[in-house]
């Protein structure tokens, strides 16, 4: 039986007018259900086209996403994704935004069953007291709170993250990472999540996917994170492998992230570009 | 007693007719050359509580005293650095550090001024850059310059009020580890209170971390001490495991700390939860 999700041989390259730039190269990973991941690299790297496809808003060149055996093509309601900026429509009220996302989502509902569905997961990500205010009214966090719920809303099985707390002070990131760890945690849903914050990826995830830069990006190193669940900051932060974890991400991040290694996919490539 | 010590000092605004409390009854003390930083959420009242430590407005209850003297305004021996770096336009580098430094000191000659101005530009690396009016320099740059003017007066106390909130990460990483240099080394370390929202900027830099409790009223948390070897530099951050120990206690206990008990952007009403407990003592 194989994974629910899987990247198989990703691979995406963009024209330019200098010729074809392979952003991402042979990206292979299996992520399971439930399974809480990390894509780990530094900027520019290629994380987010990764995602991208993940969500089926850009195609790969070669290879692809897989889930449950089907090639993923286009966007569908059992993938949401939350963006860096929150990306809510500014004319309609917080829960309007998560309403109009419900009424999309995997669960056909009625208009009744949306309006119960967008207060239930305002509620679940804390901020239903911000409920009939307009975007441009809240601060960015609450903002991103709004955007998780919307995503939350759709049901879906896989909730795709893009650096979705990069923009928040880190007070406010402290606040959201717990409020998604314990949403998260509560649920049976798988997560991927971009970031380049090392102590997030560590805090939240069960495993690490480390990208090495791009051009031709692609998976430099996997780290399996030891701590117990449920988790609270103290915990991690507290735990005796919680050094060597983080030096082992910096260490590849500073060191390692720059080597990208000779694949059995170049000749395919070199042929097919 | 403490070089800068604060004694239950607080401070209300009246917005739409009915005082609003700010700040709640606050100390503090900072010890002669420690670094002190008061870390907090957007709005919970850093900045209010910098302005009273500052002179730049008066509380309304407490006492703050700098060197055993009650504070009465902008002392001559402080210093500052906000976020907007707050230079004059029209003038060049040189000028706007030079104004500071005449500030200071009227007594001294212009061209001994000049002088001093000089030498704290090229402290921060600004020695070619020193006719240059701010709208030519980058925002780094611009820092750069109000660090120099800063440290120019040769001051006892430094008030930093978000110094780096408006740099990108890279500018910000260099600026950090330079502003940590000049703070705290030399013959005579200058006493410094920083307010940030950024707590790894907190931990590199200070002696001491202040959380603060948001309210409103706003209120002190007990002191984190950050016992890191000096130079410190991010490097060292990231891969020595004592400082990683250090680290992780710091932010586990802020993060405990400072937990805000609601989002809303608008003015918060009496706190339901507290009435609820006050009225749950009565019962028992």
């Amino acid at each position: 039986m194989s994974a629910p999700l899987e990247l198989t041989g990703l691979t995406k390259v963009f024209p330019t007018p200098s010729g074809p730039f392979i952003a991402v190269k042979d990206v292979n990973a299996e992520i399971a259900a439930g399974e809480f991941v990390a894509i780990l690299g530094h900027s520019g790297c290629g994380k987010s086209t990764v995602l991208s496809i993940l969500a089926g808003l850009d195609r790969a060149t070669l290879g692809g996403v897989v889930i449950d055996g089907r090639e993923v093509t286009e966007p569908g309601p059992e993938r949401a994704i939350v963006f860096q900026s929150p990306c809510l429509l500014p004319w309609l009220s917080a829960r309007q935004n998560v309403q109009v996302a419900a009424s999309q989502g995997s669960a056909r509902r009625s208009r009744r069953e949306s309006s119960a569905a967008a207060a239930h997961f305002l509620e679940l990500v804390g901020v239903s007291e911000v409920a009939d205010q307009l975007p441009p009214e809240l601060s960015l966090g609450t903002q991103q709170c709004v955007s998780l719920a919307r995503a939350l809303s759709v049901e879906p099985r896989f909730l795709l993250l893009d650096e979705p707390f990069s923009m928040l002070d880190s007070l406010t990131r402290f606040e959201l990472q717990d409020t998604l760890l314990r949403v998260w945690e509560e649920s049976d849903r798988t997560v991927v999540m971009v970031t380049h914050d090392v102590d997030e990826a560590l805090y939240l995830a069960d495993r690490l996917i480390l990208m090495t830069d791009g051009p031709e990006a692609t998976v430099g190193d996997v780290l399996h994170v030891p701590f117990p669940r449920p988790r609270t900051r103290a915990g991690v932060l507290g735990h005796a492998r919680y050094h060597a974890c983080r030096r082992h991400v910096i260490d590849f991040l500073e060191h390692h992230a720059h080597q990208s290694r000779p694949s059995a996919l170049d000749s395919v490539l070199h042929s097919a570009v | 007693m403490a070089f800068l010590q604060a004694q239950g000092i607080s401070k209300s605004f009246a917005s739409s007719g009915t005082p609003r409390r700010v700040l709640g009854s606050v100390s503090l003390e900072v010890e002669q050359g420690e670094f002190v930083s008061i870390v907090g959420a957007m709005g919970s009242g850093k900045s209010t509580l910098l302005s009273l430590l500052a002179g730049l407005t008066t509380p309304d209850t407490g006492t703050i005293t700098i060197d055993g003297e009650p504070i009465a305004g902008v002392r001559r021996d402080a210093a500052f650095v906000f976020q907007n770096y707050s230079l004059l336009p029209w003038f060049t580098a040189l000028e706007n550090v030079r104004l500071a430094v005449d500030a200071a000191y009227p007594e001294v000659s212009r061209s001994e001024q000049l002088a001093i101005a000089r030498h704290a530009l090229e402290q921060v690396g600004l020695g070619n850059a020193l006719h240059r009016r701010p709208g030519q320099l980058s925002g780094g740059m611009r820092q750069r310059v109000a660090i120099a003017r800063a440290f120019a007066t040769r001051p006892r106390v430094l008030f930093l009020d978000e110094p780096f909130g408006a740099l990108d990460a890279l500018t910000r990483d260099t600026l950090q580890q330079e502003l940590g240099r000049l703070c705290t080394e030399g013959d005579r370390p200058v006493t410094t209170v920083m307010i940030t929202n950024n707590v790894e900027e907190a931990i590199l830099l200070s002696d001491r971390i202040v959380p603060m409790i948001p309210g409103p009223p706003a209120t002190l948390g007990a002191p984190i001490p950050v016992e890191l070897p000096r130079p410190r530099t991010l490097a060292l951050l990231a891969h020595d495991e004592q400082a990683t120990h250090v680290r992780a206690h710091a932010v586990s206990t802020l993060a405990a700390a400072i937990s805000r008990p609601k989002r809303s952007s608008g003015p918060p009403s009496t706190s339901t939860s507290t009435v609820l407990s006050a009225a749950a003592e009565e019962v028992r």
